[in-house]
Protein backbone atom coordinates (compact mmCIF):
# COMPACT_ATOMS: atom_id res chain seq x y z
CA UNK A 1 0.00 0.00 0.00
CA UNK A 2 2.81 2.39 0.73
CA UNK A 3 4.67 1.91 -2.76
CA UNK A 4 1.33 2.52 -4.39
CA UNK A 5 0.88 5.13 -1.87
CA UNK A 6 4.35 7.02 -3.08
CA UNK A 7 3.64 5.72 -6.94
CA UNK A 8 0.62 7.85 -6.87
CA UNK A 9 2.32 10.80 -7.38
CA UNK A 10 4.36 10.32 -10.22
CA UNK A 11 6.22 7.37 -12.13
CA UNK A 12 9.34 6.38 -10.31
CA UNK A 13 12.56 3.94 -9.60
CA UNK A 14 12.77 1.71 -7.52
CA UNK A 15 16.10 3.83 -5.66
CA UNK A 16 13.90 6.83 -5.75
CA UNK A 17 11.11 4.86 -4.18
CA UNK A 18 12.86 3.54 -1.17
CA UNK A 19 14.30 7.46 -0.83
CA UNK A 20 10.89 8.75 -1.13
CA UNK A 21 9.70 6.45 1.53
CA UNK A 22 12.00 7.20 3.83
CA UNK A 23 11.97 10.95 3.37
CA UNK A 24 7.88 10.77 3.38
CA UNK A 25 8.29 8.74 7.02
CA UNK A 26 10.40 11.43 8.62
CA UNK A 27 13.09 8.31 8.78
CA UNK A 28 10.97 6.27 10.49
CA UNK A 29 10.79 4.05 7.59
CA UNK A 30 13.75 2.16 6.39
CA UNK A 31 13.06 -0.25 3.32
CA UNK A 32 15.12 -3.47 3.11
CA UNK A 33 16.22 -2.07 0.02
CA UNK A 34 16.21 -5.74 -1.34
CA UNK A 35 13.19 -6.56 -0.78
CA UNK A 36 11.99 -3.47 -2.87
CA UNK A 37 11.97 -5.24 -6.06
CA UNK A 38 10.67 -8.57 -5.69
CA UNK A 39 7.51 -6.17 -3.60
CA UNK A 40 7.88 -4.14 -7.27
CA UNK A 41 7.67 -6.80 -9.03
CA UNK A 42 4.79 -8.51 -7.08
CA UNK A 43 2.75 -5.70 -7.84
CA UNK A 44 3.54 -5.72 -11.21
CA UNK A 45 2.27 -9.39 -11.95
CA UNK A 46 -1.04 -7.97 -9.99
CA UNK A 47 -1.07 -5.36 -12.40
CA UNK A 48 -1.50 -2.88 -9.91
CA UNK A 49 1.78 -1.01 -11.68
CA UNK A 50 3.35 -1.48 -14.77
CA UNK A 51 7.16 -0.79 -15.40
CA UNK A 52 9.27 0.41 -18.33
CA UNK A 53 12.70 1.06 -18.85
CA UNK A 54 13.74 4.74 -18.65
CA UNK A 55 17.05 6.17 -20.33
CA UNK A 56 16.31 10.12 -19.60
CA UNK A 57 18.76 10.09 -17.29
CA UNK A 58 21.86 8.78 -19.28
CA UNK A 59 21.45 5.60 -17.05
CA UNK A 60 18.94 2.53 -18.02
CA UNK A 61 16.54 2.73 -15.30
CA UNK A 62 13.36 0.79 -14.64
CA UNK A 63 10.71 2.82 -14.09
CA UNK A 64 7.09 2.15 -12.31
CA UNK A 65 3.81 3.20 -12.61
CA UNK A 66 0.41 3.07 -11.04
CA UNK A 67 -2.28 1.55 -13.10
CA UNK A 68 -5.71 1.85 -13.16
CA UNK A 69 -6.40 -1.37 -11.39
CA UNK A 70 -3.32 -0.01 -8.83
CA UNK A 71 -5.15 3.10 -8.27
CA UNK A 72 -8.28 1.53 -7.38
CA UNK A 73 -6.83 -0.61 -5.27
CA UNK A 74 -5.04 1.82 -3.10
CA UNK A 75 -8.21 3.62 -3.23
CA UNK A 76 -9.82 0.50 -1.15
CA UNK A 77 -6.49 -0.20 0.55
CA UNK A 78 -6.50 3.70 2.34
CA UNK A 79 -10.27 3.59 3.17
CA UNK A 80 -9.47 -0.01 4.91
CA UNK A 81 -6.72 1.82 6.95
CA UNK A 82 -9.09 4.47 7.78
CA UNK A 83 -11.78 2.41 9.01
CA UNK A 84 -9.17 0.43 10.68
CA UNK A 85 -7.13 3.35 12.20
CA UNK A 86 -10.14 4.87 13.84
CA UNK A 87 -11.34 1.57 15.45
CA UNK A 88 -8.34 1.49 17.06
CA UNK A 89 -8.31 5.00 17.95
CA UNK A 90 -11.83 4.93 19.31
CA UNK A 91 -11.04 1.73 21.98
CA UNK A 92 -7.84 3.38 22.67
CA UNK A 93 -9.82 6.82 23.21
CA UNK A 94 -12.23 4.65 25.71
CA UNK A 95 -9.68 3.38 27.81
CA UNK A 96 -8.46 6.97 28.53
CA UNK B 1 38.24 -3.89 -3.02
CA UNK B 2 37.63 -1.50 -5.08
CA UNK B 3 34.00 -0.01 -5.68
CA UNK B 4 33.69 -1.45 -9.03
CA UNK B 5 35.26 -5.18 -8.31
CA UNK B 6 32.84 -4.59 -5.09
CA UNK B 7 29.76 -4.45 -7.06
CA UNK B 8 30.61 -6.79 -9.73
CA UNK B 9 31.10 -9.46 -7.07
CA UNK B 10 27.68 -8.89 -5.46
CA UNK B 11 25.43 -8.91 -8.88
CA UNK B 12 27.33 -12.53 -9.96
CA UNK B 13 26.70 -13.55 -6.01
CA UNK B 14 22.95 -12.58 -6.57
CA UNK B 15 23.32 -14.13 -10.26
CA UNK B 16 24.26 -17.63 -8.72
CA UNK B 17 20.77 -17.98 -6.34
CA UNK B 18 18.55 -16.29 -8.96
CA UNK B 19 16.10 -18.69 -10.75
CA UNK B 20 14.11 -18.33 -13.66
CA UNK B 21 13.85 -17.37 -17.23
CA UNK B 22 17.17 -15.48 -18.54
CA UNK B 23 15.33 -12.20 -19.31
CA UNK B 24 14.05 -12.05 -16.20
CA UNK B 25 17.68 -12.50 -14.36
CA UNK B 26 18.71 -9.94 -16.66
CA UNK B 27 15.75 -7.86 -15.52
CA UNK B 28 16.63 -8.22 -12.42
CA UNK B 29 20.30 -7.61 -11.91
CA UNK B 30 20.06 -4.55 -14.31
CA UNK B 31 17.71 -3.27 -11.54
CA UNK B 32 19.65 -4.39 -8.60
CA UNK B 33 23.06 -2.86 -10.45
CA UNK B 34 21.15 0.74 -10.94
CA UNK B 35 20.18 0.65 -7.59
CA UNK B 36 23.36 0.21 -5.69
CA UNK B 37 24.94 2.50 -8.63
CA UNK B 38 22.47 5.34 -7.45
CA UNK B 39 22.88 4.52 -3.97
CA UNK B 40 26.38 4.31 -4.39
CA UNK B 41 26.04 8.13 -6.03
CA UNK B 42 24.56 8.75 -3.11
CA UNK B 43 26.77 8.29 -0.73
CA UNK B 44 29.27 10.04 -2.46
CA UNK B 45 27.75 13.64 -2.58
CA UNK B 46 27.32 12.87 1.26
CA UNK B 47 31.55 12.57 1.34
CA UNK B 48 31.92 8.89 1.66
CA UNK B 49 34.60 7.87 -0.31
CA UNK B 50 33.89 5.43 -3.30
CA UNK B 51 34.74 2.30 -2.03
CA UNK B 52 33.10 2.56 1.34
CA UNK B 53 29.92 4.09 -0.70
CA UNK B 54 29.58 0.55 -2.82
CA UNK B 55 30.02 -1.27 0.98
CA UNK B 56 27.30 0.50 2.47
CA UNK B 57 25.13 0.29 -0.20
CA UNK B 58 26.03 -2.96 -0.73
CA UNK B 59 24.92 -3.52 2.49
CA UNK B 60 21.65 -1.45 2.33
CA UNK B 61 20.20 -3.67 -0.22
CA UNK B 62 21.02 -7.38 1.89
CA UNK B 63 22.93 -10.49 1.60
CA UNK B 64 22.54 -11.73 -2.00
CA UNK B 65 20.53 -14.89 -1.09
CA UNK B 66 18.14 -13.28 0.71
CA UNK B 67 17.60 -10.89 -1.84
CA UNK B 68 17.50 -13.87 -4.52
CA UNK B 69 15.24 -15.54 -2.79
CA UNK B 70 12.44 -13.14 -2.77
CA UNK B 71 12.10 -12.62 -6.45
CA UNK B 72 11.53 -16.21 -6.07
CA UNK B 73 7.69 -17.30 -5.98
CA UNK B 74 6.67 -20.13 -4.67
CA UNK B 75 4.91 -22.74 -6.85
CA UNK B 76 1.39 -23.23 -7.09
CA UNK B 77 -0.31 -25.86 -4.94
CA UNK B 78 -0.24 -29.17 -7.18
CA UNK B 79 -4.21 -29.48 -8.48
CA UNK B 80 -5.19 -33.42 -7.58
CA UNK B 81 -7.10 -34.83 -10.53
CA UNK B 82 -9.70 -36.71 -9.25
CA UNK B 83 -12.22 -39.13 -10.89
CA UNK B 84 -11.51 -41.65 -14.02
CA UNK B 85 -9.17 -38.23 -14.84
CA UNK B 86 -6.89 -39.41 -13.09
CA UNK B 87 -6.43 -43.02 -14.38
CA UNK B 88 -6.19 -41.29 -18.41
CA UNK B 89 -2.52 -41.98 -18.96
CA UNK B 90 -2.56 -46.14 -18.19
CA UNK B 91 -6.24 -46.53 -19.22
CA UNK B 92 -5.18 -47.37 -22.82
CA UNK B 93 -2.28 -49.70 -22.17
CA UNK B 94 -4.46 -51.70 -19.26
CA UNK B 95 -7.28 -51.97 -21.36
CA UNK B 96 -5.01 -53.80 -24.35
CA UNK B 97 -2.88 -55.73 -21.95
CA UNK B 98 -5.78 -57.04 -19.86
CA UNK B 99 -7.21 -58.23 -23.40
CA UNK B 100 -4.27 -59.65 -24.66
CA UNK B 101 -3.41 -61.59 -21.76
CA UNK B 102 -6.81 -62.61 -21.92
CA UNK B 103 -6.11 -63.84 -25.69
CA UNK B 104 -3.09 -65.34 -24.52
CA UNK B 105 -4.49 -67.08 -21.68
CA UNK B 106 -6.92 -69.03 -24.18
CA UNK B 107 -4.33 -69.92 -26.75
CA UNK B 108 -1.60 -70.80 -24.29
CA UNK B 109 -4.53 -72.98 -22.95
CA UNK B 110 -5.35 -74.86 -25.52
CA UNK B 111 -1.87 -75.30 -27.34
CA UNK B 112 -2.46 -79.23 -26.32
CA UNK B 113 -5.64 -79.79 -28.13
CA UNK B 114 -6.25 -81.93 -31.09
CA UNK B 115 -5.85 -78.83 -32.98
CA UNK B 116 -3.06 -77.85 -30.86
CA UNK B 117 0.20 -75.25 -31.97
CA UNK B 118 2.68 -75.66 -34.22
CA UNK B 119 6.34 -74.89 -32.68
CA UNK B 120 6.69 -72.36 -34.66
CA UNK B 121 3.03 -70.74 -33.31
CA UNK B 122 4.21 -71.67 -29.96
CA UNK B 123 7.62 -69.24 -30.09
CA UNK B 124 5.61 -66.56 -30.99
CA UNK B 125 3.36 -66.89 -28.34
CA UNK B 126 6.28 -67.11 -26.54
CA UNK B 127 7.06 -63.92 -27.81
CA UNK B 128 4.01 -62.46 -27.25
CA UNK B 129 3.63 -63.51 -23.87
CA UNK B 130 7.23 -61.42 -23.36
CA UNK B 131 5.86 -58.15 -24.63
CA UNK B 132 2.87 -58.36 -22.75
CA UNK B 133 4.73 -58.38 -19.41
CA UNK B 134 6.88 -56.01 -20.44
CA UNK B 135 3.66 -53.79 -21.13
CA UNK B 136 2.36 -54.83 -18.07
CA UNK B 137 4.96 -54.23 -16.06
CA UNK B 138 5.27 -50.34 -17.35
CA UNK B 139 1.47 -50.09 -16.83
CA UNK B 140 1.85 -51.16 -13.45
CA UNK B 141 4.96 -48.28 -13.04
CA UNK B 142 2.72 -45.93 -14.76
CA UNK B 143 0.07 -46.70 -11.59
CA UNK B 144 2.49 -46.00 -9.51
CA UNK B 145 3.70 -42.94 -11.12
CA UNK B 146 -0.27 -41.79 -11.01
CA UNK B 147 -0.17 -42.28 -7.42
CA UNK B 148 2.61 -40.41 -6.80
CA UNK B 149 1.71 -37.61 -8.91
CA UNK B 150 -1.08 -36.30 -6.14
CA UNK B 151 1.88 -34.99 -4.32
CA UNK B 152 4.30 -33.89 -7.54
CA UNK B 153 2.82 -33.38 -11.09
CA UNK B 154 5.79 -33.94 -12.86
CA UNK B 155 5.04 -37.91 -11.96
CA UNK B 156 2.25 -37.22 -14.42
CA UNK B 157 4.54 -36.95 -17.19
CA UNK B 158 6.09 -40.47 -16.40
CA UNK B 159 3.00 -42.06 -16.05
CA UNK B 160 2.31 -40.51 -19.95
CA UNK B 161 5.89 -42.14 -21.03
CA UNK B 162 5.28 -45.15 -19.44
CA UNK B 163 2.00 -45.19 -21.28
CA UNK B 164 3.65 -44.10 -24.87
CA UNK B 165 6.60 -47.15 -24.26
CA UNK B 166 4.13 -50.13 -23.27
CA UNK B 167 1.43 -49.18 -26.35
CA UNK B 168 4.65 -49.18 -28.32
CA UNK B 169 5.53 -52.61 -26.88
CA UNK B 170 2.10 -54.01 -27.60
CA UNK B 171 2.00 -52.22 -31.30
CA UNK B 172 5.52 -53.47 -32.05
CA UNK B 173 5.12 -56.74 -31.04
Amino acid sequence: MLLLGVLASGPAHGYALASELHRLSNGLLVVVEGSLYPALHRLEASGLVSSSWDNETGRRRRLYALTAKGKKALKEETQAWVEFRDCVDEVLGGLA
Amino acid sequence: MNSETAITNYLSEIATFLRGADSERKRILEEVETHIRDAVAGYETQGVDAANAATRAIADFGPAATVAAGFITPDPPTPIIRGARRWLPIALPAAISILSAAVFILIWANRSSRYGLTVGERLTLILYGRHLLIALALTAVGYAAIIRADRDRQWRRAAWGCSIVALLVLVIR
